[in-house]
């Protein structure tokens, strides 16, 4: 499966924040890297058909219709008043699945624990969490290791490399990052 | 309760100073008055009819101004369809819409479209103003995972509006007992709490007026206290 754009651009209110990228993302993780502001959440937005481009032309392999999306944001977008896994299973009610990845991502204790009593940390693994037990075709990853320890982070990174599956686009501007992930890497 | 002793005994204070029983009455006369009142089959007839029309109107308020402010919030053609007519019956008085509803409705209805057309503004506009409120993040978020509608609706709108219709509709029942009350008194409608009120007038009984408004503080407070805890066992 494949997800190509053409020249693509984009304003916002007079700003020109995408000028003529082009891109091919196959199967498999790729990194998007590049400096804070260069405009790859906004890419992650066009491909995930949030945003709309001024120009240029967004194409799937696979009816845009039947494509599924999952992602971190890079807001943590938890619902405060549910539990961490109540957050896991709002994506997906398979509870038993949806444990399984919250102890994996050390937060077997914190199950019930309510989103806003959760640390920074481990509200971005509900996070990570919530994004993998999601059925997708795409996962969009924006930042999804900041606030992390870096003991943890590593652990962290190699779940979402086991778990991850289809098209990841994993917005990054950490290298070590990118390295650990392998695949490919797009560069703004 | 030392706070509502202090205030009573700044009523007994005030009723000495001024020393009429027609002016004002202590209350100690008073809930005596309300006591006596208490066995009579007349005035629990009264409170009967009257909280069972104000709830009815209340509660038709609450379905009403939930339903459309849902609707005033997805279809903005409709929100500036409503919002004139809404905002019109939160200006007009009481007094023009019981002489209307007189004219036009059966008396025993009275209380019920009063109460109605007063509380319906409260709980449109703090209802609107919850769902617009709602972190469109998380609405983006549900639209991403394709996360269904009645899911939505339950888990981010429901949670997000919830505190702003319990605010209201706590505000609301207090204007709801009010405008039903000053409508049945106006209305002269027999058989309700207005009337009583109604009749002590005219009898210059000042006890009663006393013990019949003490008698719907009480039930006003006890309908928001029950609303509140309904709210807090479904929300």
């Amino acid at each position: 499966m494949t997800i190509e754009l053409k020249n693509i651009c984009k304003s916002f209110e007079g700003k020109e924040i995408l000028r003529d990228v082009s891109a091919v993302f196959k199967t498999g993780i790729t990194c998007v890297m590049g400096q804070s502001g260069i405009g790859k959440t906004t890419l992650a937005k066009i491909i995930a058909g949030l945003i709309v481009p001024d120009s240029g032309e967004l194409s799937f392999s696979k009816p845009a219709e039947n494509l599924k999306f999952s992602a971190v944001f890079q807001e943590d977008r938890l619902l405060d008043w549910e539990t961490a896994l109540g957050n896991v299973l709002f994506v997906n009610p398979d509870r038993e699945r949806a444990v399984a990845f919250l102890n994996e991502a050390e937060l077997g204790e914190n199950l019930h624990k309510k989103a806003a009593d959760l640390s920074g940390g481990m509200r971005r693994r509900v996070c990570i969490c919530r994004a993998l037990i999601a059925d997708y075709d795409v996962l969009i990853l924006d930042e999804p290791f900041k606030g992390l320890d870096v003991g943890l982070k590593i652990s962290i990174m190699q779940m979402v490399k086991t778990h991850a599956r289809g098209i990841v686009i994993c917005i990054t501007h950490d290298e070590g990052e990118a390295e650990f992930l392998g695949g490919d890497k797009f560069v703004f | 309760m030392p706070i509502v002793l202090f205030w009573l005994l700044v009523w007994e204070a005030v009723a000495a100073i001024i020393g009429s029983d027609l002016v004002i009455v202590s209350p100690r006369v008073t809930f005596a008055r309300l006591l006596e009142l208490a066995q009579t089959a007349v005035f629990w007839q009264s409170i009967g009819t009257t909280l069972g029309r104000i709830l009815r109107g209340f509660l038709f308020a609450l379905i009403a101004g939930t339903v459309l402010a849902a609707l005033a919030a997805r279809f903005k053609t409709f929100l500036k369809l409503i919002l004139p007519a809404v905002n019109t019956m939160n200006a007009v008085p009481i007094a023009s819409f019981t002489i209307l509803a007189l004219i036009a409705f059966n008396p025993s209805d009275l209380a019920i479209f009063v109460s109605f057309v007063t509380v319906l503004p409260i709980i449109f506009y703090n209802t609107h103003k919850g769902i617009e409120s709602t972190d469109p993040q998380l609405l983006e978020m549900a639209q991403i995972f394709r996360v269904p509608a009645r899911k939505v609706i339950f888990r981010i709108y429901f949670k997000t509006v919830a505190p702003y219709v319990a605010a209201a509709a706590t505000s609301g029942i207090g204007f709801a007992w009010k405008s039903g009350i000053a409508a049945e008194l106006i209305g002269q409608v027999s058989g309700t709490i207005g009337m009583n009120l109604h009749a002590a007038r005219i009898w210059l009984n000042t006890a009663d007026v006393f013990a019949w408004t003490v008698a719907i503080v009480l039930l006003s407070y006890g309908m928001e206290r029950t609303f509140r805890i309904i709210l807090r066992v479904k929300v």
